[in-house]
């Protein structure tokens, strides 16, 4: 425990989720290392005393299941089932009850002790399923612990106001409990952006910084903290003028939220009648809800590789069919653009096919995964097709640096749609097919991937990586990460004029384009469609409907012409202050550190 | 004491669920009921012992019963295994 100076701290962590909260921390403890061996008097009311503990946790578990299936779905409160079966072991408990009477020692000692064994064997294990149990023991193992002591969980009562929760991790299981309370934010020592916490958060609209290291651990409850989720920041003690800048900040915050509000209904056309459409990015089928009142004009991107969010084995073909028709079905006439597995390096499911890979990135992934296995790419691929008659779908094929890769990938869905005419599976025909630019090889053949396609979405944050060679979860190298790099914005100018010269459409769906600088440089440069998660759908057609078309052509051509993302940012920064003197509200919600 | 060999057929091993079905159909019966695999030895009633067997698609262990009912044991364990657990 830290002792507390009561002067203002800042930390800086990873902004994992937008929003500001004011209030005073809830630690929740992820350490039991500190159970002590202590010896007993009497086995028997030991024994008694950890039965009744078990059933409780057992009771509360299920519980909070059943609430999280009523709110989110049964995908979510899969999250429990290995955690209830882990406490209502029978054979595991009664083991701990035969220790507590031979070695006359209580009942949480016997338990961690049992449990860390587990956890050893299975940390080490190959297989990525196996490691995520980990986790759930550990919750299980705490819950346990902190029974057996008398002291009280978190639950969703026992707080009040303002409450920043912080741990050194939180499970999906603890987000999902104690997101239905209001003013709530999470403060977390591990995770990144994408981390599962940062998704969930920011699909449950909870404000939360991740990466925050020791801190989270040392901090006691009830301290007054600020967190800002859109510059990751934690601040312990903050200071009067401190409280003064973020109250008022709240107070814009939600002034901007009701003027982005009344845009909800109105198209995202500049200034002088040009219009760039604003779509929505989501992981999650839940967003959709917050996706249709974000006054999105589609989906320009539905992740499908996290549909492994809750699990690990590939989920079936009736699976598939569901989630997919479901976004179809309630997006209706609105484009749905739904990508194909990006699965690899880190992402892949279960132990059987994967291989350790050095590079990751550079390694086996996305389309390559997919064309190496036509087993589980077949099964997505028709799922789709079948789903198509339930809305508006494009399908999207991310990660193709090759022209062959396309025309295999080309060849394996005619093969499906064969099977399922064979099968007398109806099927939209007309289901636009687009590829992704994320690889500088394909953006140089764009012109030849244009022939074969419907659409082009440019994905700048692999995009970026790739051109400058900085992997973008390096914090040393996170200077050298420049979405405005001058090669970057010829790339994106070049696939712009090979799409338009066969009339295709082209989008952008990386985090530059819910950038306001991003965004009016990639109208600029001719993108027709920006696709952004639903937070920001409205903050961008506020932009776009205050610019002027013409002027953001004028300053994406003098951009291409500089020789530094120093340059350019500088220019850019000029000509906003000169040319949009009222989107500067909008800039201060922006964390400049987190552009993509 | 009955003992047989037999090979992990379904396509996620013995995870989350079918680890369940298999610690279900086990506490079924009265004899004692273990499974093993390389050197590890586990008691097929308890989930978290299968869970630390980390058999996946293609892996072999062994069952091993003792008791009372030890031949159907062993032979509805194996079904079951031989079934891929209702995977398709």
């Amino acid at each position: 425990m830290r002792l507390a100076t009561g002067r203002e701290e800042i930390y800086r962590g990873v902004p994992a989720s937008p929003g500001i909260i004011i209030g005073s921390t809830r630690s929740l403890s992820r350490d039991v290392e500190n159970v002590s061996a202590d010896r007993i008097v009497d086995s028997e009311v030991e024994k008694e005393t950890f039965r009744k503990a078990i059933s409780q946790v057992e009771k509360t578990l299920e519980k909070t299941a059943a609430k999280v299936f009523q709110r989110l779905g049964p995908e979510f409160a899969r999250i429990f089932e290995a955690q209830v079966m882990i406490a209502g072991d029978e054979v595991w408990n009664k083991n701990v009850e035969k220790r507590i009477e031979k070695e006359k020692i209580c009942a949480e000692y016997i338990y961690h002790n049992e449990s860390k064994k587990v956890i050893r064997r299975l940390g080490n294990s190959n297989d990525a399923y196996l490691r995520e149990r980990v986790q759930d023991i550990e919750a299980v193992t705490a819950r346990l612990v902190s029974r057996m002591r008398g002291e009280k969980r978190v639950t969703l009562r026992d707080f009040k106001g303002a409450t920043v929760l912080v741990a050194r991790y939180l499970t999906p299981g603890d987000i999902l409990a104690l997101s239905v309370r209001r003013n709530l934010g999470f403060a977390t020592g591990i995770g990144g952006p994408t981390s599962h916490t940062a998704l969930i958060a920011k699909s449950l609209s909870v404000p939360a910084v991740a990466g925050l290291g020791r801190i989270t651990e040392e901090i006691s409850s009830g301290q007054r903290v600020i967190i800002d989720g859109y510059k990751g920041l934690f601040i312990i003690n903050p200071s009067g003028n401190t409280i003064k800048k973020y109250r008022q900040l709240k107070k814009s915050e939600s002034q901007l939220k009701r003027q982005l509000a009344q845009l909800k209904d109105k198209a995202a056309v500049t200034k002088d009648g040009f219009k760039v459409d604003i779509l929505a990015n989501i992981e999650l089928p839940n967003e959709i809800p917050k996706v249709i009142s974000a006054g999105a004009s589609g989906i320009g991107l539905y992740r499908t590789e996290y549909l492994f969010l809750t699990r690990t084995e590939f989920p079936t073909f009736d699976e598939q069919y569901r989630t997919y028709s479901s976004i179809l079905r309630r997006m209706g006439k609105k484009p749905v653009v739904i990508r194909t597995f990006d699965l690899g390096g880190d992402k892949f499911p279960g132990a059987s096919g994967k291989t350790y890979e050095l590079n990751p990135f550079l390694g086996w992934r996305a389309i390559r995964v997919c064309l190496d296995r036509p087993d589980i790419f077949k099964i997505q691929l028709k799922a789709l097709l079948k789903a198509s008659r339930w809305g508006n779908l494009s399908i999207m094929i991310p990660m193709i640096s090759n022209y062959e890769e396309l025309v295999a990938t080309k060849e394996i869905i005619e093969e499906c749609k064969r099977e399922l005419r064979n099968k007398r599976v109806k099927f939209s025909e007309d289901i636009p097919l687009g590829v992704m630019l994320e690889v500088p090889s394909a953006v140089m053949i764009a012109e030849y991937l244009a022939r074969e396609v419907d659409f082009f979405s440019i994905g700048t944050n692999d995009l970026i990586q790739y051109t400058m060679a900085v992997d973008r979860g390096n914090e040393l190298l996170s200077k050298l990460y420049q979405s405005f790099h001058p090669s970057v914005l010829s790339l994106i100018k070049s696939a712009v004029s090979a799409a338009h010269g066969h009339r295709l459409k082209v989008s952008v769906c990386g985090e530059m384009a819910a950038d306001p600088m991003g965004a009016i440089l990639l109208a600029g440069l001719g993108v027709d469609e920006l696709s952004v998660s639903f937070q920001s759908v409205g903050v961008i057609k506020k932009i776009i409907r205050s610019i002027n078309y013409t002027g953001a052509r004028q300053i994406a051509e003098n951009a291409l012409k500089m020789r530094s993302q120093a340059e350019i940012m500088g220019y850019l920064k000029n000509e906003f202050e000169l040319h949009f003197p009222d989107l500067k509200p909008v800039f201060q919600f922006i964390g400049r550190d987190s552009d993509g | 004491m009955v003992e047989r060999e037999i090979t992990i057929m379904n396509k996620q091993g013995l995870h989350a669920r079918p680890a369940a079905q298999l610690v279900q159909k086990a506490s079924m019966f009265k004899s004692e009921i273990k499974l093993k695999r390389h050197n590890l030895e586990v008691n097929a009633k308890s989930i978290m012992g299968v869970m630390m067997l980390a058999a996946e698609l293609g892996s072999k262990i062994t069952i091993l019963a003792e008791g009372p009912d030890e031949k159907e044991a062993t032979e509805e364990l194996a079904l079951i295994i031989q079934s891929k657990f209702g995977e398709e």
